[in-house]
This record gives C-alpha cells, sequence and structure tokens, in this order.
C-alpha cells in the first residue's frame, strides 16, 4: 500500500497534536501539585528568606564546658575544655584604681536628711547602731545624679587589688572608720560622720551613726564579689585552691564568710528600718 | 620599750577577719534595739 503523503503529513499533525495536549494536561497537573507543596519547595529555593540557625549557630552563644560537663557527657577533655590556664582568675573592673579612689571618695558622703535609714547588717562592739542608705535609695539617687551613678560604677575599681578577704575586713572589720568620711570639697577633710539618737522600748539611749553611700557601695560589690567566687569554685573545681589562694581565704575562712554572706543576703533584702527623728521633709529637695 | 611597742603594732595585729565575723553576728542585738519593725531583724 502506497501512502498519500497528504494522508501522512495529517497523520503525523494529529499525532503530535495529542501528544501535545497530553502533554499540556500533564503539565497543569505537575503545576497544580506543584502549587500545593508549593510553600515548602519555594521555602528550599528562596535565597532571601533567613537561614535555619544550625547547630553551630545555636550553641555559640552557649557558655563553655566545664571540665565536668566534659566528663559527664564521655567526651575527651583536651578537645572539649577551654584551654585558657587563667579562665579561674577573678576579672578585673576595666578602670585604673586610682580612677576607683576617687570615685569612692567622692562617695564619702552622708545623706542626712532621709525619713528611713536602713538598719547595717552588722554592729560592733562601740555600743553604737549603725544605718546606711540601702542599694534601692542610692539607684534612686543615682537616676537624679549621673555623677553618682558614674561614681558607683567606678568605684570597682579601687578594689582591683584586693583580695575578697581584704574587701570583707574593710566593710565589715571596722565599721568606726566608717564613721569618717570626706568632704569633696576638700579631700584633706575628714569629720565624725552624723548620727541621730534612738531611745530603745527599754529607755536606753543609743546613737546610730549613718554609713556614707561609699560603705554601701563597697558593700554592694563584696556580695557581687562572693557570687562570682561562688560561681568560679562550681566552674572550676580543679582550681578550688588556686582560687581560695587568690581570695586569700583557707578552707574554714571560706565557709565562715559564706555563712555571713547568707546572713547578709538576708537582711539585705528585707532590712529593717530606723525612722530618723532629724528629718526635715521643708529641707528636701 | 621600742620593741615592746614594735611587738604591739605589727606583731599583736588585731584578727580583722574575725572582728568582721562577730560583727556581722552582733547585727541581731542591735537591730532590735533600734528597728521600728524588729520583727524583720
Amino acid at each position: 500500500m502506497k501512502l498519500d503523503s497528504k494522508y501522512l503529513k495529517s497523520l503525523i499533525l494529529e499525532v503530535i497534536d495529542e501528544a501535545t495536549r497530553r502533554d499540556v494536561l500533564k503539565g497543569l497537573a505537575g503545576l497544580a501539585g506543584t502549587a500545593a507543596v508549593g510553600g515548602t519547595l519555594a521555602s528550599l529555593y528562596n535565597d532571601d528568606e533567613e537561614e535555619p540557625e544550625s547547630l553551630a549557630d545555636k550553641s555559640k552563644d552557649a557558655p563553655p564546658l566545664t571540665q565536668k560537663d566534659v566528663e559527664e557527657m564521655g567526651l575527651k577533655p583536651e578537645e572539649y575544655v577551654t584551654s585558657n590556664p587563667d579562665a579561674w582568675k577573678e576579672p578585673k573592673v576595666p578602670y585604673a584604681t586610682q580612677q576607683g579612689k576617687y570615685a569612692l571618695d567622692q562617695l564619702r558622703v552622708t545623706p542626712q536628711n532621709l525619713e528611713y535609714y536602713s538598719v547595717a547588717p552588722a554592729s560592733s562592739n562601740t555600743g553604737d547602731g549603725y544605718v546606711y542608705v540601702d542599694m534601692g535609695m542610692l539607684f534612686d539617687m543615682a537616676d537624679q545624679n549621673p555623677e553618682i551613678a558614674e561614681s558607683i560604677d567606678v568605684s570597682q575599681a579601687f578594689f582591683n587589688d584586693w583580695t575578697l578577704k581584704r574587701h570583707y575586713k574593710y566593710v565589715f572589720g571596722s565599721l568606726a572608720f566608717w564613721g569618717t568620711f570626706k568632704d569633696p570639697e576638700d579631700p584633706l577633710s575628714r569629720k565624725l560622720a552624723p548620727t541621730f539618737p534612738t531611745t530603745t522600748n527599754k529607755g536606753e539611749s543609743i546613737r546610730n551613726v549613718i554609713l556614707p553611700l561609699a560603705w554601701t557601695v563597697s558593700l554592694e560589690y563584696w556580695m557581687e564579689r562572693f557570687i562570682g567566687l561562688e560561681a568560679r569554685l562550681q566552674q572550676y573545681p580543679d582550681n578550688t585552691k588556686d582560687i581560695l589562694m587568690e581570695a586569700e581565704l583557707t578552707e574554714s575562712q571560706y565557709f565562715e564568710m559564706k555563712a555571713r554572706y547568707q546572713d547578709v543576703i538576708s537582711r539585705v533584702s528585707d532590712p529593717a528600718i530606723v525612722t530618723n527623728p532629724n528629718y526635715n521633709p521643708e529641707e528636701e529637695e | 620599750m621600742i620593741l615592746f611597742l614594735t611587738y604591739l603594732c605589727c606583731v599583736v595585729e588585731p584578727d580583722y577577719f574575725q572582728i568582721a565575723n562577730d560583727n556581722i553576728d552582733a547585727y541581731y542585738d542591735m537591730c532590735v534595739k533600734i528597728a521600728d519593725n524588729p520583727e524583720d531583724c
């Protein structure tokens, strides 16, 4: 049978049309399917959106592993523990000691016209009561006076070269010393701190010494340093002796200080109050 | 005499660590005397 060329051509075209029509239908079905999962697919190829956080990103802000962590996880210590041999040491405040001394001297003042004072978390054998301006009130003052705010911050550098034991003795060991302050206008002047009387319920008359702002700041920073000591003892158990030696503490002294720290922190967080009988609301600015 | 004074000044130095401990321990007795709210001492 001899095929007519015209018939053959129309047959070929018909086959091509049918194939094309089927392809179009397949293509439409494919597009519909793609649209159904389009969100997911698009998100896989969309470079503009933020890439999901990798494990490395998630762990970059995590604290470094301690020796204890590594041992508990069954890892090799030499590969995971921070290699800085001084990591256990107490960090220093980023100011010069002289700057710290100047800043602390600026705080050797005692606000006398407050209605209330907090009972200091320590007393002495002199028979005097000791009261102070607590950190909450001091921060209120700092909010109104940027110089006080800066002095609070910088004064910590005064203790940069001091061991924690020396700092502790300075705050609590000689409260009578804190009974004096320097007039900021005349650094060489020293005066007795102001006092006000209290009569106890047994009729006994007691003098309350108002500790200067510098004492409050020194107390606060001692507590901060002690918390830091505790944290480093936990983080670097292999350096326990080094850490205590840096603080100038024997093990028994550390436990004695820790017990006192717990007493002090409870007294500071929920203070007893003393009313100032000399308070004059008209003098208050 | 000078040696004795030197001894007093330098060797018999007060134990300020123990004094600090004692001062913190002395808080309660004084607090109940002077506080407006002794129950918080």
